[in-house]
């Protein structure tokens, strides 16, 4: 072995101090992007693939409002028609007025809203904070009998009154779509309700399933209607397909009408996930570039540093070819010593960051550069030590 | 009988201007146990010529002849060494090696075993007057005079049959001068070697065996009874 090998390192500490933190410091951007892309782009899997758009059934004139022409049947072909490939967990709401007597609350002074998720309701829903205690055993959303949840402050109240809590619940109904001065018969109904169970808070809002609303107002008011309904898209990649499967769908807010708009009564609330793809897109872009500069570079480093500590050396390589060693044993020996600081670089940025991978290459690189920079400074004609006297 | 001989050898350097013939047409020989001189002034071609024998260039005409064999169809690699040593006129040790460590670097690349190695450099050093508690100095540390006795330990210390020195003493003073010219005279006369000294000093010329001018790159020999 060359006894010039390392003798440069250990006697000149601050340039292979330098060079040893600078490779370091290459090869951990190196690791960094390439982790840093992966990510980038499994988020952007995900966020295809996860990111819940919402997407909102409004009326012809772009508003949720009480005089909404949506019905059943609509709510039908949402869940079972031809967007039923695009639609996951629909939310369907239908609110209603009541009074109870029992309570005291003046007829139609409340509200009773009528849900098909939990999801529909923050207040119930435990995924934002809120919560239920149930009564019965019953899972309500599949049963067809009318129960209903009720604040805290009502249920304690029904507790202190005597056989409340066993005896069915009264309430007078009345659906705000219909108009009690042309429809009277119809404007109240009294209702008989179980309670279900309970929710923290006061109030006066309560709550019942859906498809029991249904049938209650089938039932007592010979109506099938619905205030929202809403949606996740069950494929984000495919909401252009969405759109336009929704356009001849919502065309009319009611299917059963003529169609009278080309309004598409269907709003994708996309916006927030098209932010969040372009950006990851951005950036998976940007470290499609950057990556490859940075390699660049570290070809570029290697090159360098290789040649910063061996410029001075043009006469000492002289030297030892006049003494008879060969070009190709000195070249080894040269490049030996330049690598030294490149594997230990890559072996601390290994034990560090454990990507084999993204080390390998900037090895690799980096070592191309050394390799090109040795090549320069070791083709050295053995003369030059005499024309480095004269 | 001759160890080394120039035959008809002419140099010259060549670059896309023009051609300058720095050594025309030199015939000489060179034997062993003999010390010679080659004098002349800068620029005659000494340097150009004594790289020639070092087997450092090869002549563009004619032949370099070591041991009968042409050194143009040797190993130069090889032929620098094994046969040829040089010691330079600005000393040329390793600034990173020690004194012991510069002179047992020739034994390394003889891939000798590296206390056998380290005993021949403390002799050699020994021999040209280095003490012992200097072997471990860089050459930093150690005086003009020091440093040359080292280079000609270094040169020494592979055993080379032919010496070439270019100015060994043109950065010494008159007392370190003699001594190294004293170490080269017993190279010559007490180990056999083969030593040739290029040089512009009369005074030292006049110490060799045999004295050579170089004029324009032509070689005669010189006389040294008029030096």
């Amino acid at each position: 072995m060359d006894p010039h090998l390392f003798h440069r390192l250990w006697r000149r500490p601050w340039l292979s101090l330098c060079s040893l933190i600078l490779s370091t410091a290459l090869c951990f951007l190196v690791c960094f992007l390439t982790d840093y892309r992966q990510n980038q782009q499994q988020e952007l899997s995900q966020t295809q693939k996860d990111f819940p758009i919402t997407c909102v059934v409004t009326d012809i004139r772009g508003t949720k409002s009480t005089d909404l022409r949506m019905d059943a049947d609509l709510a039908a072909f949402v869940t079972d028609g031809p967007l039923s490939g695009y639609v996951r967990q629909v939310r369907l709401t239908k609110r209603f007025d009541y009074g109870w007597a029992l309570m005291g609350v003046r007829n139609g002074f409340a509200s009773l809203t009528a849900i098909n998720h939990l999801d529909c309701a923050d207040i119930l829903n435990p995924d934002r904070g809120g919560s239920i205690v149930w009564l019965t055993d019953e899972d309500i959303f599949q049963s067809q009998t009318p129960m209903v949840i009720v604040p805290e402050s009502i249920y304690l109240r029904l507790q202190e009154t005597p056989d409340a809590l066993t005896e069915p619940l009264h309430l007078d109904i009345t659906d705000p779509v219909i108009n009690p001065n042309t429809s009277p018969e119809k404007a109240t109904q009294t209702v008989e309700f179980r309670l279900a169970g309970y929710y923290p808070g006061s109030g006066w809002d309560l709550y019942m399933a859906y498809d029991a609303a249904q049938i209650m107002e089938g039932e007592y008011f010979d109506r099938n209607t619905c205030d929202s309904i809403s949606f996740f898209a069950a494929d984000n990649l495919a909401l252009a397909a969405l759109s336009e499967t929704a356009s001849p769908v919502f065309g009319a807010v009611d299917p059963k009408a003529p169609p009278f708009s080309e309004e598409v009564a269907l709003t994708i609330h996309d916006q927030q996930y098209r932010a969040t793809v372009t950006a990851l897109e951005q950036n998976i872009a940007r470290s499609a570039y950057l990556l490859p500069a940075v390699l660049v570079l570290s070809v570029a480093v290697g090159f360098l540093l290789g040649f910063l500590s061996t410029r001075s050396e043009r006469k000492t390589y002289a030297l030892m070819r006049t003494m008879g060693m060969t070009q190709n044993k000195l070249f080894l020996s040269v490049l030996r010593e330049q690598l030294v600081l490149t594997v230990l670089a890559a072996v601390l940025a290994l034990v560090i960051t454990r990507e084999i991978v993204p080390t390998a290459i900037y090895l690799l690189c980096n070592t191309v550069g050394c390799i090109c920079s040795v090549m320069k400074s070791v083709n050295v004609p053995p003369t030059a030590i005499l024309r480095e006297q004269e | 009988m001759s160890i080394l001989t120039a035959e008809n050898v002419t140099f010259d350097y060549v670059n896309k201007f023009q051609t300058v013939r720095a050594v025309k047409n030199i015939t000489c020989a060179f034997e062993p146990g003999k010390c010679y001189a080659i004098v002349g002034k800068s620029g005659s071609g000494k340097t150009t010529f004594l790289s020639l024998l070092a087997g450092l260039e090869l002549p563009t005409e004619g032949r370099i002849v070591f041991q009968d064999q042409d050194t143009a169809t040797r190993n130069c690699d090889e032929y620098r060494r094994d046969h040829v040593a040089v010691i330079y006129q600005s000393y040329n040790l390793f600034p990173l090696l020690t004194a012991e460590e510069n002179v047992m670097y020739p034994l390394k690349l003889k891939k000798m075993d590296r206390s056998e190695a380290k005993e021949i450099a403390h002799r050699q050093l020994q021999a040209v007057g280095i003490a012992p508690d200097q072997f471990r100095r860089y050459p930093s540390q150690l005086s003009g005079g020091e440093q040359q006795r080292v280079a000609i330990a270094r040169a020494l210390a592979a055993g080379n049959a032919v010496v070439l020195a270019d100015e060994p003493t043109g950065n010494l003073d008159i007392g370190n001068s003699e001594q190294v010219v004293e170490i080269l005279l017993r190279l010559a006369h007490e180990e056999g070697r083969c030593v040739i000294i290029i040089t512009h000093d009369l005074e030292i010329a006049a110490l060799m065996d045999e004295v050579w001018m170089m004029r324009d790159g032509v070689l005669e020999q010189g006389d040294t009874e008029i030096m």
